[in-house]
C-alpha cells in the first residue's frame, strides 16, 4: 500500500470514527438509541469498443461508495458519503468525500441540510449521484457528469439548504441553497467574496410524473481555476437554467433533461445548451430495455469551458435481479465535435450492500 | 490455431456475462391474499385515496390528510401483493424507491417490517400515527380498517384485492 494511500485510508477511517464516536457518546444520554448504518455501493464494467485510430477492451471497476446515516438526536441526521476510487492523473486508488450533510428536520414537510451537498439542478443528479445500481444505464450522461469527470454542471455545492416537500395539493417541492462558489476548496478560509445560489422547484404530480425547474446563479472571481487547469482571466457570472421530466410506472420509465450554461465575463455571454433524454419499458418483472440520446455542446470562446460538442446513442437492457443487483448491456455510439467518432459495447454489474 | 483477439475478447465478455447470471440467482415470489389498510382506533381519519396511499409507501408523502405524521409499517408475507396490487410496481422496484429516498436523504426511516399479523395489529395499537397494511381475513376490532377511495376489503370494486 503506498504512503498516498495509506494516508486517505486513515483520513476516512478518522472521518467514520468522527461520525461513530459521539453517537457512542450519547446512547446513554438518549433514551432512543442512536443507529448509525452503513450502506455501500460498487460496479464492475467491461468495455470493449473504439475509433479509427483503434480499439481497446478491458474491465474497470466503478466507484466504491460508502454511505452513512446516522440519526444523532431528534431531527438531526449526519449523512456521509466517502468514494474510493481508480485515479489516473495519480495512477492510484483516491479518496473522495462525496457528501457530508448535517439534516435538520423542521417538520415533515421542511428540513435544512448543511454542509456538501448535491446542487439540485434537474433531476439525475439528486435521483441517481454515485449509486449506480440505481441508475438507469452504466453510466451518468455527460451533462451531469461529476465535475473531476469533465461534467459542465457543479454537482457538488458547500453550503446550507432549506427544502420543502409534499407541499399544497399539487404537492410541490423546493429547495434552495446557498453555498460557496466555483472553484472554491471547502474550507471557510477559502475566498467567499461571492456566493453561489441555487433554487430549484418541482412537482410530483402523480406517484409516477415528477417535473421541475432549476436555476443556480454564481460570480467567480478573476483567477479561478476552470475545468480545463487555466485561470480566468476576469472575474465571470454563471447562470443555469434547466428543466425536467422524470416518468416511472409499472411499465414505461422516461427522463428528459436540459439545462441552459450562460457564462457572461468582459462584457460578453456565451450559451452552452445542453440535454439527453432516457426512455426505457419494462418487459416483464425484471427486464428493461432502453433508449438514450445525449447533446452536449459548450460555446466556443468561452471564458470557462473549452469548447466541445459530444453526442452519444445509448441502445441497452437492464436486468434487475433485486433492488441490489443489476446488471447492463449497452451498445454506445459517440460523436465528439464531429470528428471523434466511436462505438462500443459495455456490460456492467452494479451491487448495492 | 491460437484464438485471436477478437475471440478472445468474445470469450471474456461470455465468462463475464456467465459468472455474473450464475452470481444473480432466483429469487422467491410471495402469495397473494387481499389486503386490509389499517390505523390505530384513535386516528379520526375513516378513507383514504388510493393516491394517497400510494404516495406514503412511496416515500413521496409523510403525513395523512390530516396533517398528522404517518408511521409505516409492512406485513412482510404481503408486502409483494401490496406492492403490486396497491402501489402498481414490482417488489423490487419499491426497495429500489426506498434505497434511493435514503441515499438521497429524503428519509432517514423506512416503513416497519413486521412478521406476523399479530405483530401489525400490536404495532399499530400501540402507535397513534401508525399505518400498515395486511391481510383482511385478520384484522379484529384492536385496529381501525380505512376505506380506500370510499371502498372497504370486500366491496367489489376494493382497490386492494
Amino acid at each position: 500500500m503506498s504512503e498516498g494511500l495509506r494516508r486517505r485510508l486513515g483520513a476516512v477511517s478518522a472521518l467514520v470514527l468522527a461520525g461513530a464516536a459521539p453517537l457512542a457518546a450519547q446512547e446513554h444520554a438518549m433514551d432512543e438509541a442512536p443507529q448509525t448504518v452503513i450502506h455501500g455501493f460498487t460496479d464492475v464494467t467491461y468495455l470493449t469498443g473504439g475509433n479509427n485510430t483503434g480499439r481497446t477492451s478491458a474491465f474497470g471497476l466503478g466507484q466504491f461508495d460508502l454511505y452513512i446515516t446516522s440519526r444523532v438526536a431528534d431531527r438531526l441526521t449526519f449523512l456521509g458519503e466517502t468514494v474510493f476510487e481508480y485515479d489516473d492523473a495519480s495512477s492510484e486508488f483516491v479518496v473522495d468525500v462525496e457528501r457530508v450533510i448535517a439534516q435538520y428536520a423542521l417538520s415533515d414537510h421542511f428540513r435544512i441540510d448543511a454542509g456538501k451537498v448535491h446542487t439540485p439542478l434537474g433531476y439525475w443528479n439528486n435521483a441517481y449521484h454515485h449509486g449506480t445500481v440505481m441508475q438507469p444505464t452504466i453510466e451518468r450522461p455527460q451533462l451531469v457528469q461529476f465535475e473531476d469527470d469533465g461534467g459542465p454542471l457543479p454537482i457538488h455545492t458547500v453550503g446550507v439548504q432549506l427544502s420543502g416537500r409534499d407541499l399544497t395539493e399539487a404537492h410541490l417541492g423546493f429547495d434552495v441553497l446557498y453555498g460557496n462558489p466555483l472553484g472554491n476548496r471547502p474550507a471557510s478560509d477559502d475566498r467567499n467574496e461571492a456566493g453561489s445560489v441555487a433554487a430549484a422547484v418541482h412537482a410530483q404530480l402523480t406517484p409516477a410524473l415528477r417535473v421541475g425547474v432549476s436555476g443556480y446563479r454564481d460570480r467567480l472571481v478573476g483567477g479561478t481555476e476552470t475545468p480545463s487547469g487555466t485561470a480566468l482571466d476576469a472575474s465571470m457570472t454563471q447562470t443555469i437554467a434547466g428543466g425536467f421530466l422524470a416518468y416511472f410506472d409499472q411499465r414505461a420509465e422516461a427522463v428528459v433533461e436540459a439545462h441552459d450554461i450562460m457564462n457572461r465575463s468582459a462584457g460578453r455571454t456565451t450559451s452552452s445548451p445542453n440535454w439527453f433524454a432516457y426512455a426505457g419499458v419494462r418487459a416483464g418483472d425484471r427486464v428493461v430495455p432502453y433508449v438514450e440520446h445525449e447533446d452536449m455542446r459548450l460555446a466556443d470562446d468561452d471564458p470557462y469551458f473549452t469548447s466541445d460538442r459530444f453526442r452519444r446513442e445509448i441502445l441497452g437492457v437492464r436486468y434487475e435481479q433485486s433492488a441490489s443487483a443489476v446488471l447492463k448491456l449497452e451498445l454506445r455510439s459517440l460523436d465528439r465535435r464531429g470528428t471523434d467518432r466511436a462505438t462500443e459495447a459495455a456490460l456492467q454489474l452494479a451491487l448495492a450492500f | 490455431m491460437p484464438p485471436s483477439p477478437a475471440s478472445c475478447r468474445a470469450g471474456r465478455l461470455g465468462v463475464f456475462i456467465g459468472v455474473a447470471i450464475l452470481a444473480l440467482g432466483a429469487s422467491p415470489r410471495a402469495g397473494h391474499a387481499q389486503l386490509a389498510v389499517v390505523v390505530n382506533p384513535g386516528n379520526t381519519l375513516a378513507d383514504l385515496s388510493l393516491d394517497k396511499l400510494r404516495r406514503l409507501f412511496l416515500g413521496q408523502a409523510k403525513t395523512f390528510p390530516t396533517g398528522q405524521h404517518a408511521r409505516l409499517a409492512r406485513h412482510t408475507p404481503s408486502a409483494a401483493t401490496f406492492d403490486r396490487d396497491a402501489l402498481g410496481l414490482q417488489p423490487e422496484i419499491v426497495r429500489s424507491r426506498w434505497m434511493a429516498l435514503i441515499f438521497r436523504g429524503e428519509v432517514t426511516v423506512v416503513p416497519t417490517d413486521l412478521a406476523s399479523a399479530d405483530d401489525v395489529k400490536q404495532f399499530v395499537r400501540s402507535h397513534p400515527d401508525a399505518i400498515a397494511f395486511m391481510p383482511a381475513a385478520q384484522v379484529d376490532q384492536s385496529v381501525k380498517v380505512l376505506a380506500i377511495d370510499g371502498k372497504r376489503p370486500g366491496d367489489s370494486t376494493y382497490a386492494l384485492r
